[in-house]
């Protein structure tokens, strides 16, 4: 398959998803809204009470921002929608078989759906930090503000945790096929069954797979529980633990748009 | 006897375009095809009749490489699918079914889709494809918002943005008004007749086949029970020329064409006769003279249509009757 297909094929998927209003809006007000909500508190609270509050922006706020979208809960969140919209939307329209019979391979039907997912993710995810860069440096009044690498840093930690959650979300709503049981599985694993397994310290080492864990340690800011109960590790047993997630969730998402009945 | 089949393929004087052979699917214990051959020449309508449940969209998923066959093999355009699938699909357009589009895509988006899949020169066929289905003016409307004909036409729209040698649909009209079935009908016809293409349709309606098809295969309970051209089904395998006579004198016909070598069988009817011509459709006239010398004065002459739907009901009870003595006592 020629590379200009591809790109087309993406693109294709990318038009699927940004056509999809209820999910785009979704997925929108899940990024942007608790940046919003965070700086217009934050500086309406100084401009109340200026001695109590601090200034909205500055560096403590950015960690604040980073942590927001990228702390494992509103940008995964978002991942995660788009993730699954793009690896349910075929089949739940019923188009898949539509897709099959023009003789493209299943593999380049399910590969196409990566790039668009994670276009359309990154695009969100780098417009909410747009937000958080605006509010850290209009509000930081006297405070000082992260430099150019701690933003680039911020950047590419946002990038590698909302993009690895979308891309293990591509691959099990494809193995799934149903929308909402990927949704509410991929949520329960993110905001319940990881934090709490990574809670329990007697179960030691094997922490270390829990997908979180392996994100936050490149992480440029303090997450979570200041790693009170983060499983220590290496960057490579981190990226090491990051890859064998992808190949896992992927390899049975085209195992199963491979195989499955159209 | 020469195989109807056979007489079709030689007097298309062309491949076949679909050929399978001992093809059998089995759902666990449930065999929904059973080995099935089946033979359908190039640059013709083909009806792929049988009742709901016989095994007609199963054949089709199979064709298409939506399932697996069980066993057995299938030729699409002269390729062996699966092994090349690829090529033989990139000139095969098809309806699996209904015709299911992002009904939040307008009727334009839901065709740029397929033409990014099918590669970089299809999106060219997109605007032809929509004048040709007569959607051009609704092409940019939510296809949520399409009625179920306009959907069936969409879905024609994007078979053709293939350029298909064959189309493959799958109860096409289904759910169509007599109008929208009237206009799907002259549409297949005038690919067929117009553009070169063959389309293989299959359907539960006898009518809706014998009036669209040059041939058809009739399929029950996972088998193919028999296949052909039109007229060739409608009577058993045989051409028969039959013609209903009006006359003043039935008697005086009858004696008069009793010896005639025109005739095959002749018996008095409630219309007059009905006589089977031993030649062609030609012979009517002959036949006409005939009468008319020996002083018979002729009303009417009408050619006796063969039925499908008697052919297809004799088929179907046929295998219905049991035929095991055993059962037959019982």
């Amino acid at each position: 398959m020629s590379t200009t297909i591809a790109a087309q094929m993406a693109g294709a998927d990318f038009l699927k998803l940004r056509k999809k209003r209820g999910t785009l809006i979704w997925a929108l007000v899940l990024a942007w809204a608790p940046v919003v909500i965070f700086y217009a508190v934050t500086a309406i609270q100084h401009a109340s009470n200026p001695g109590k509050y601090g200034p909205a922006g500055g560096t403590a706020s950015f960690h604040d921002g980073v942590r927001l979208l990228g702390g494992l809960l509103f940008g995964p969140l978002v991942a995660i929608l788009i993730g699954v919209e793009a690896g349910t939307n075929d089949a739940s329209a019923g188009v898949f078989r539509d897709l099959v019979v023009t003789g493209r391979s299943r593999l380049a039907l399910f590969a196409s759906r990566l790039p668009a997912a994670l276009a359309l993710c990154w695009a969100i995810i780098i417009s909410a930090y747009v937000l958080v860069l605006v509010g850290t440096f209009v509000f930081a009044s006297n405070l000082a503000t992260p430099d150019s690498a701690l933003v680039l840093n911020g950047l590419g930690f946002l990038l590698l945790s909302t993009g690895v959650m979308c891309a293990i979300a591509v691959g099990f709503a494809s193995l799934t096929t149903s929308k909402p049981a990927a949704i509410i599985a991929l949520i329960a694993w993110q905001l319940i069954a990881s934090p709490l397994i990574v809670s329990i310290e007697s179960l030691g080492s094997p922490r270390k797979f829990v997908l979180s864990q392996a994100l936050v340690h490149f992480s440029p800011v303090g997450l979570g529980d200041d790693g009170r109960h983060a499983a220590t590790m290496s960057g490579a047993t981190a990226l090491l633990v990051i890859v064998l997630w992808l190949v896992v969730f992927l390899g049975l998402g085209a195992w199963r748009t491979r195989t499955m009945d159209a | 006897m020469p195989d109807p089949v056979d007489t079709l393929v030689e007097r298309s004087a062309t491949e076949l375009i679909i050929e399978t052979s001992g093809l059998t699917k089995r759902f666990g214990a449930r065999t929904a095809l059973d080995g099935v051959d089946l033979r359908v020449p190039r640059g013709c309508a083909f009806g792929f009749l049988g009742p709901n449940g016989a095994g007609k969209t199963t054949m089709i998923r199979m064709l298409l490489g939506l399932t697996q066959a069980t066993s057995g093999s299938m030729r699409l355009l002269g390729h062996p699918v699966p092994a090349e699938r690829a090529v033989a699909l990139s000139r095969v357009g098809a309806i699996v079914e209904e015709p299911r589009f992002h009904p939040y895509l307008t009727g334009r988006e839901n065709l740029r889709v397929v033409a990014a899949v099918r590669g970089p020169e299809v999106r060219e066929r997109i605007e032809p494809a929509l004048a040709r289905v007569g959607l051009a003016d609704r092409a940019d409307q939510k296809v949520k918002s399409y009625s179920l004909g306009m959907r069936q036409r969409l879905g024609v729209a994007r078979c053709l943005l293939s350029d298909p040698l064959l189309l493959i649909l799958d109860e096409p009209t289904n759910g169509l008004d007599p109008g929208g079935i009237q206009e799907f009908r002259e549409m297949i016809r005038a690919m067929v007749e117009h553009e070169g293409r063959t389309v293989f349709i299959s359907s539960h309606l006898l009518d809706e086949v014998e009036k669209t098809c040059d041939a058809a295969a009739i399929v029950d309970r996972g088998k193919v029970v028999t296949q052909g051209a039109m007229a060739e089904l409608a009577g058993g395998g045989e051409v028969r020329h039959e013609l209903i006579i009006g006359v003043d004198d039935v008697d005086r016909a009858l004696s008069a064409i009793d010896t005639s070598e025109l005739v095959r069988d002749a018996h008095r009817s409630d219309e007059g006769l009905r006589v089977v011509l031993a030649g062609g459709p030609e012979s009517a006239a002959q036949l006409n003279a005939a009468l008319v010398g020996a002083g018979v004065a002729v009303m009417r002459l009408e050619p006796v249509r063969q039925s499908l739907e008697a052919r297809f009901l004799e088929i179907t009870a046929r295998l219905d009757s049991p035929t095991d003595p055993a059962e037959v006592r019982a």
